[in-house]
C-alpha cells in the first residue's frame, strides 16, 4: 500500500485489487462465458459471418487468421469442406441451449415433483418412487442411448428427450431429503391445522422451501448433460450431421487431426469452457444457497 | 453380512433378469428380426420361404415362448451370430473382453491413485496453492470431454513430441510395451472419475477434520500423521467409496468414447461397429456383455462398501 508513489500507479493497483476480489467473490468469468453462449445461440444468424452450412471448397481446412496461411475472412479457419468452423460454433451453442432449456427444464419438473410427492405423502408411493429412481440412477446411459439409436435412429429430439429421462432422478432424491426435514416445521404443522389441504400444504408451503436445492442440482446437472450429448453426437448417436453440435465436429476433425488441428480442437475447447463455467457457478450457487449439499 | 449379501445377489440376479427382457423386448421393437435377413419379397424371396425362415428361426411362436428359447440360448452361452461376417456373437465378445478389462481396470487404478490423494491434499492445505491446484484438476476433469483429452493426447504427445505410441494395442506384446499403449487412453478415461474422487474425498476430508474426535485426538497429543491417516483419512473415504456408484456409471461412457478414440479392441468400440453396421445381433451382445460387467462390479463395490462400513448392512 505505496500511497506516496504516485497517485497513478497506486490507483491501478487498487482497481485490479478490487477486480480480484470481486472475482474470487463472484464468479465473473463464468458468468460471462454463460452469457456468451446464451447471446450466441439465440442471435446467431444475426452474429455468424457465414452460414454454418454452405461448404467453401476451395477454402477447405484454412487455418484460423492468425497463423501464416490464414484468413480474415474465417477467423478460426474452416472445416475438411470449408465450412466457417467460427460460425458452426456460434450455431452449435443452440444444441448447448436446448439441452439446458428442454432436456434439463422436463428433469427438472418431473423430478422435482416426485421428489415433493414421495417426500410428503411417504409410505408405498415414496417406496415406489425412490426404488425407481434407484433402479434409474443405476442404468448405464450410454446402453440405453446406443439402442435407442439403432432402433429409433439418432435424431436431436431423441437426444433431447435421453437426457432428460437421466436428469430426473437426481431431482427426486434430493428433493425428496430436503422435503423430508421441511414438512416436520412448525409452520408446516400450522397451516395444517388451520385446514390447508394437501395440495395447497404441497405447493404453497413446501415448494418455496425447496427452490433453492433444485436451482442448485439443475445447474450442477447441466454441464454433466452437456458433456453427454456431446459424447452421443461424437459418437455418431446423437445429433445427425450436417447439424453442428460441438461434439459431432470434434468427430468430423478426427481424421485431419495431424494437419488441421483447429477442427477438432476449437469445438472442444468450446465444450470445455461452457461445462466448466456452468459446474463453476453451480458450486458457487450451492455454496451461496444450499451448504448442505455439498457431496455432491 | 450374509444377509447382506445373499440380498444383493438377488437384486443383482432381478436387475440381470429385467436387462434381459429389455434387450429382448427392444430387439423385437426394432422390426419382424426377418427384416435383417431379407425384406419382404425382397431379393426374389417367395412366401413359402419366408415361411421356412420363421419357422427355422421359431418366429411362429408366441412372444413369451420366443423370450425362453432366447433365454435359454442365452444361458447355454448361444448368442446368435453376427449379420456381418456370421460369426458365433459370444465368440466374438470372448476376444473383444480382455482389451476393455485392461483399459478399464488401468483408468480405474489412475482414477483412484489419482484422485484419493489430490483430494486428501487438498483438505489438508486447503486455502493454500496447493489446495487450488487440486480443484483445478478436478474442475478441468469433470468438464474436459474425455474424447477430446484423447485425440489431443495423441496430437500432442504420439504425432508431435512421438513419447508414447498411438496405434491399436499388440495383444501378445510384452507387459512394458503393454502399458506404454495404455497411458494415454487411461489418462483420457480416467480423468474424470478421478476428479469425481477428488472432489469427494475433499469434502470427506474437511468435514471429517473439522469433528470432535479429531479435536481430541490433536488435543490429547496425537501427532499430524497419524490424526490424518488413521484417524480422519479411514472414515473420510466412506462416503467417496458409497458415492462412486456415480463414478462408475460416467465411467462406462468415458471408456466406450475413448476406445473409439484410440481404436481400442474392446467391446465399447463393438458395439460402436454394430450400429454404425446395423448389426443388431452383435449389438444386443455387446450391450449384454456390457451390462454384465457393471452387474458385477456394482455387486463387488456393494459388498465393499459393505465390508468397510458397518452402517450399510443393516439399512
Amino acid at each position: 500500500m505505496n500511497v506516496t508513489a504516485g497517485a497513478r500507479p497506486g490507483v491501478a493497483r487498487e482497481a485490479l485489487r478490487q477486480a480480484w476480489g470481486c472475482m474470487r467473490r463472484w464468479p465473473v468469468l463464468p458468468v460471462a462465458v454463460l452469457v456468451v453462449l446464451v447471446v450466441a445461440g439465440i442471435f446467431a444468424p444475426m452474429i455468424a459471418p457465414h452460414s454454418p452450412l454452405k461448404q467453401d471448397l476451395e477454402a477447405w481446412r484454412t487455418p484460423p487468421a492468425w497463423s501464416a496461411d490464414g484468413s480474415t475472412k474465417y477467423w478460426l479457419g474452416t472445416d475438411f469442406v470449408g465450412r466457417d468452423l467460427l460460425s458452426r460454433l456460434i450455431f452449435g451453442a443452440r444444441v448447448s441451449l436446448m439441452v439446458m432449456a428442454i432436456s434439463v427444464g422436463c428433469g427438472l419438473v418431473v423430478g422435482s415433483t416426485l421428489g415433493v410427492i414421495a417426500g410428503y405423502l411417504g409410505g408405498w408411493t415414496e417406496e415406489i418412487i425412490m426404488r425407481l429412481a434407484d433402479v434409474w440412477w443405476s442404468m448405464p446411459f450410454l446402453l440405453v442411448a446406443l439402442v435407442a439409436a439403432v432402433v429409433i435412429g439418432p435424431s436431436l429430439g431423441l437426444v433431447l428427450g435421453l437426457l432428460a429421462l437421466s436428469s430426473w432422478s437426481a431431482f427426486v432424491r434430493n428433493v425428496r431429503a430436503e422435503v423430508l426435514s421441511l414438512k416436520t416445521r412448525d409452520y408446516v404443522a400450522l397451516a395444517r391445522v388451520a385446514g390447508a389441504s394437501h395440495v395447497r400444504l404441497m405447493v404453497r408451503h413446501i415448494v418455496p422451501g425447496v427452490i433453492n436445492t433444485i436451482v442448485v442440482i439443475a445447474t450442477l446437472q447441466v454441464g454433466g448433460l452437456i458433456l453427454a450429448e456431446a459424447s452421443l453426437s461424437f459418437l455418431g448417436i446423437g445429433i445427425p450431421p450436417p447439424t453442428p453440435a460441438w461434439g459431432l465436429m470434434v468427430a468430423e476433425g478426427r481424421d485431419y487431426l495431424t494437419d488441421s488441428w483447429w477442427i477438432p480442437f476449437f469445438p472442444g475447447l468450446a465444450i470445455f469452457l461452457v461445462v466448466m463455467s456452468l459446474n463453476f457457478t453451480g458450486d458457487w450457487l450451492r455454496d451461496r444457497l444450499d451448504p448442505r449439499l455439498r457431496q455432491l | 453380512m450374509q444377509r447382506f449379501v445373499l440380498r444383493r445377489l438377488a437384486f443383482m440376479g432381478i436387475a440381470a433378469v429385467s436387462a434381459t427382457m429389455v434387450v429382448f423386448g427392444v430387439s423385437r421393437l426394432a422390426g419382424d428380426p426377418l427384416l435383417l435377413y431379407a425384406k419382404p419379397g425382397g431379393y426374389g424371396q417367395r412366401p413359402e420361404q419366408t415361411q421356412a425362415l420363421k419357422k427355422k428361426y421359431g418366429l411362429d411362436e408366441p412372444l413369451v415362448v420366443q423370450y425362453f428359447v432366447w433365454m435359454r440360448n442365452l444361458v447355454q452361452g448361444d448368442l446368435g451370430r453376427s449379420l456381418l461376417d456370421d460369426r458365433p456373437v459370444a465368440q466374438v465378445l470372448k476376444e473383444r473382453i480382455s482389451p476393455t478389462l485392461k483399459l478399464a481396470l488401468a483408468a480405474w487404478l489412475m482414477a483412484t491413485l489419482v484422485g484419493v490423494p489430490v483430494g486428501v491434499l487438498s483438505a489438508l492445505k486447503r486455502g493454500t496453492v496447493w489446495d487450488y491446484m487440486a480443484r483445478g484438476f478436478a474442475l478441468f476433469g469433470q468438464a474436459l470431454p474425455a474424447f477430446w483429452v484423447g485425440m489431443m493426447g495423441i496430437f500432442l504427445f504420439a504425432v508431435k513430441f512421438d513419447l508414447v505410441p498411438s496405434a491399436t494395442l499388440p495383444s501378445d506384446a510384452p507387459l512394458r510395451t503393454q502399458i506404454s499403449y495404455i497411458i494415454l487412453p487411461a489418462v483420457a478415461a480416467g480423468w474424470a472419475p478421478a476428479a469425481g474422487y477428488a472432489r469427494l474425498t475433499r469434502s470427506a476430508m474437511l468435514e471429517v477434520l473439522d469433528s470432535e474426535y479429531i479435536k481430541l485426538a490433536r488435543s490429547k497429543g496425537v501427532g499430524q500423521w497419524t490424526v490424518v491417516w488413521k484417524h480422519a483419512f479411514r472414515n473420510a473415504l466412506i462416503p467417496p467409496l458409497t458415492l462412486s456408484a456415480l463414478v462408475l456409471a460416467g465411467f462406462l461412457n468415458g471408456v466406450t468414447v475413448v476406445e473409439v478414440v484410440f481404436a481400442w479392441p474392446g467391446i465399447g468400440r463393438l458395439a460402436m461397429d454394430a450400429v454404425y453396421n446395423n448389426d443388431f445381433p452383435l449389438l444386443t451382445g455387446a450391450v449384454l456383455g456390457f451390462a454384465g460387467i457393471i452387474l458385477f462390479v456394482m455387486l463387488l463395490a456393494d459388498i465393499a462398501y459393505a465390508y468397510i462400513d458397518p452402517r450399510i448392512r443393516y439399512r
